[in-house]
């Protein structure tokens, strides 16, 4: 009976140790990171965004080193949306390093007024060996989304040529573990 | 003996005890504060901003030309000569603004351009309004007295006519998108 009762203590207690420990690690981190968070993507939304005036040429094969934007004059540039999603698929890693994007991951969808993601050309086959891109990539599963904004925006060609209207969708996400 | 095992029993209920209730008060007053952090809540506002520029600003850099695909109403304005090639470089913005100034069907060939070339691009569970010199053009659901969160973006706006359309130059033309969470 006494072996049982300190057998069931012990448990108790160690289950609360374990509770405690977790919740507040967890409280812990986001006391800590949740204001740095949110200026966090709210910078990098922005970049890719919200740039205004000029900004430097980027393409898929020199990436380094450039601010990688997708706004040219207010409008989103859909080749370099393809090119962003196609250094995304080809070397996530380096790409986020590239945008200096922390430990956010990042996932990209521009749909035309049918709902559907928008294919655009790359010229010259520019998107590691590709002729055109889809404009739709999540990260892999196994992170949390804490980061979502979408608006209508006006699609520009490589040229500058107006290709009308979409919506863009930019989702942030982090992993915990 | 049994005295003693009796005692050890109480402090051994005791410690549980403590200890559930330790986790009680961790439950209630650490936990909720988590999904705080995780939600995406705190970054409405700065969504709703985006979105609400972002409209405004698309609006006044699309021209009429771009959108007439997506829009029969400015095929319409098109086809009727209202609009001719000579417009080309006129905004949605510039012609929404000068539409709005008109009569009753004049802003309701406003309110129909910015349906048709934006109505489908509004995310869900997102409400948004544009309005020209504070005169409604356009809402995508109906603007509640108090909305869980505002944004409001605005832009000034000069416009030009032809016949039809407008007589005259006319502005500035004040422009305002509103996006808020229903």
């Amino acid at each position: 009976m006494l072996s049982a009762e300190i057998v069931l203590a012990t448990f108790v207690f160690v289950l609360a140790v374990a509770i405690i420990n977790h919740a507040y690690s967890r409280t812990l981190e986001g006391a800590l990171s949740t204001t740095s968070d949110y200026r966090d993507v709210r910078t990098y939304s922005s970049l890719l965004l919200d740039s205004q005036g000029s900004q430097p040429d980027w393409d898929y094969a020199s990436h380094g080193g450039r601010p990688l934007t997708l706004s040219s004059n207010g409008s989103i540039n859909i080749t370099k949306a393809a090119y962003l999603v196609a250094l995304l698929a080809d070397d996530e890693a380096a790409t986020l390093s590239a945008l200096s994007a922390g430990p956010y991951k990042i996932g990209i969808r521009i749909a035309g007024p049918d709902g559907s993601p928008v294919v655009a050309d790359c010229p010259g086959c520019d998107c590691g060996g590709r002729c055109s891109v889809t404009l739709e990539r999540y990260p892999a599963i196994g992170s949390n989304n804490i980061f979502t904004t979408e608006a209508p925006y006006r699609l520009v060609n490589s040229n500058g040529a107006g290709a009308g209207v979409g919506q863009v969708k930019l989702l942030f996400y982090r992993t915990y573990d | 003996m049994k005295n003693g095992t009796g005692r050890r029993g109480i402090a051994f209920a005791i410690d549980a005890l403590f200890a559930i209730a330790v986790i009680a008060v961790f439950a209630i007053s650490v936990v909720p504060a988590y999904p705080a952090f995780s939600a995406t809540g705190d970054a409405a506002p700065d969504a709703l901003s985006k979105l609400s520029s972002a409209m405004l600003r698309s609006m006044c850099l699309a021209t009429a030309s771009e959108l007439s695909a997506e829009s029969p109403e400015i095929a319409e304005l098109y086809s009727d000569g209202n609009l001719t090639a000579n417009d080309s470089e006129m905004t949605a913005c510039q012609l929404v603004a000068r539409l709005s100034l008109g009569g009753a069907e004049s802003v309701a060939r406003a309110r129909n351009i910015t349906a048709e070339a934006y109505g489908a691009l509004i995310p869900p569970a997102t409400g948004l309004a544009v309005y020209a010199n504070d005169a409604l053009v356009y809402n995508s659901t109906f603007e509640p007295a108090s909305p869980g969160a505002l944004h409001s973006s605005t832009a000034f706006v000069y416009t030009y006519g032809r016949a039809g359309v407008a007589a005259e130059p006319e502005g500035p033309i004040k422009m305002e998108a509103r996006a808020w969470w229903p």
